[in-house]
């Protein structure tokens, strides 16, 4: 692939994917700072196995496991940065009311690690079973008990009963 | 709360992003100097590669270097980072210092996988490199001893791929068994430990087990799930077993025989906590 192919497509998939891809991790991470780190590593890399990935056709997929297992190394290394006094401009949020938004969201942050990605993975972004664990490098046994209790994590929020998908 | 609903307020309460990121040329210009890195490293690992992509141990002897005898207890914490002598990405030098490539981040390190005695010594890695690829290796050393391998160093290594179809780690590792071990295969493969469990394999019973064992996060992270057991082999002999699996650690399952262990599984989890737990320094 020549150079000048490589980049037009690439610049082409990151200018469709990358606000989707950025949102991802910072449902992950909680912080838009860390977030665009993540994405940022994760693209370049994305860059490096371009022709690989491209011809796989699994670009946004690639991007996505870098970034849930990008953060989980970042959360085990002691050197782990820290930010302060940076606030980020803060998102605008339409739909539901402030209260329940900030509340689910601080829900969500509040979920152990791996609970928060099954969730994410299969409730929001719509994975299967398999593809989350795949994604994940778990058992489909263990995304299976981590939505069951994200998911009732998240109803005593919400307020809402529900049979969560296993 | 359905599905689409759960999915919708999800949605709503991440929000939208704020303007951010790097530019486009910066991410560009960073994939290119990765790209080249990748290319000039490629050179220097092309063996490597063959060697890996076969999958299997090999084992040498160095007759020329100088074979010194260790002294004391080995340092297994040990492991420098520099290029490899002989292109195996992970290697004992014939002195018995591991060395990895330094192209590859250690994520999971399994000190004397095959219960050699000291001084021999064995490690296996879980690794990967700056793609967020993961390889696996395994490593032994014998040291020079009057009566074996005419008194040279004997060392092999093993290192490819990680999770070839139906492969784990363990077996992985089980099967890079160095050539000449005594170890009984069969104390590497008394469970299967996937997180939720111990599953006894043929013949192996599970006397007591305890779940959700806590050793500190020097051995494991809340993520993490760890298990220990104590069991009886099919020939009779006793072991305690501990687990631990996570999103970033490959399942592996340490055994112990009840000797060294203790007379019952809380005397074996003070002897885990004394030997691999504690708490990390933030």
């Amino acid at each position: 692939m020549r150079s000048e192919d490589r980049d037009a497509a690439f610049s082409e998939f990151v200018a469709a994917r990358r606000t989707h891809l950025r949102r991802v991790a910072y449902a992950i991470c909680g912080d838009w700072h860390q977030a665009d780190d993540l994405v940022q590593t994760s693209l370049v890399k994305l860059y490096a196995a371009w022709p690989r990935v491209r011809r796989d056709g699994g670009e946004e997929a690639y991007v996505r496991t870098i970034i849930v297992r990008a953060h989980i190394d970042e959360t085990r290394r002691p050197w782990r940065r820290e930010r302060s006094g940076d606030v980020p401009e803060t998102p605008a949020r339409a739909g539901a009311s402030a209260e329940e938004r900030d509340a689910l969201f601080d829900a969500l942050q509040a979920l152990p690690m791996m609970q928060r990605k099954v969730v994410l993975l299969r409730h929001w972004l719509g994975l299967s079973v398999a593809e989350t664990a795949t994604e994940l490098r778990i058992s489909q046994g263990t995304v299976k008990s981590h939505t069951s209790r994200g998911v009732a994590a998240l109803q005593a929020v919400l307020g809402t009963p529900a049979e969560p998908r296993c | 709360m359905d599905d689409l609903d759960l999915a919708t307020r999800l949605d709503r309460s991440i929000g939208s992003a704020p303007h951010g990121g790097a530019p486009l040329p910066t991410l560009i210009a960073e994939g290119r100097r990765v790209v080249r890195r990748r290319r000039l490293r490629a050179a220097a690992l092309s063996l490597a590669a063959v060697v890996a992509l076969g999958g299997s141990a090999t084992a040498f002897v160095d007759r020329s270097a100088p074979t010194p005898a260790p002294t004391g207890r080995p340092d297994e914490r040990s492991l420098e980072l520099r290029p490899p002598a002989n292109d195996m990405p992970l290697t004992y030098t014939p002195a018995g210092d591991l060395r990895l490539d330094p192209a590859y981040e250690v994520v999971m390190r399994v000190d004397n996988p095959y219960f050699l005695p000291s001084p021999d010594r064995s490690v296996a890695l879980v690794v990967q490199n700056q793609d967020g690829e993961r390889f696996w290796g395994a490593a032994f050393w014998y040291a020079p001893q009057e009566g074996r391998n005419e008194g040279h160093p004997l060392s092999g290594s093993s290192f490819g791929p990680a999770a070839a179809e139906g492969e784990t780690f363990q077996t992985y590792v089980d099967q890079s068994l160095p050539v000449g071990t005594t170890t009984s295969p069969a104390r590497t493969r008394l469970v299967r430990f996937e997180g939720d469990g111990f599953t006894p394999l043929l013949g192996v019973t599970v006397l007591e087990g305890r779940s959700d064992v806590d050793l500190g996060t020097r051995f494991a992270t809340g993520e993490d799930d760890v298990a220990a057991a104590e069991v009886r082999s099919p020939g009779g002999d006793v072991y305690y077993v501990l687990g631990r699996q996570g999103p970033v650690l490959e399942p592996w399952v340490y055994v112990v025989t009840k000797a060294e262990g203790g007379a019952d599984l809380d005397a074996f989890l003070d002897y885990a906590r004394d030997r691999w737990g504690g708490d990390r320094a933030e």
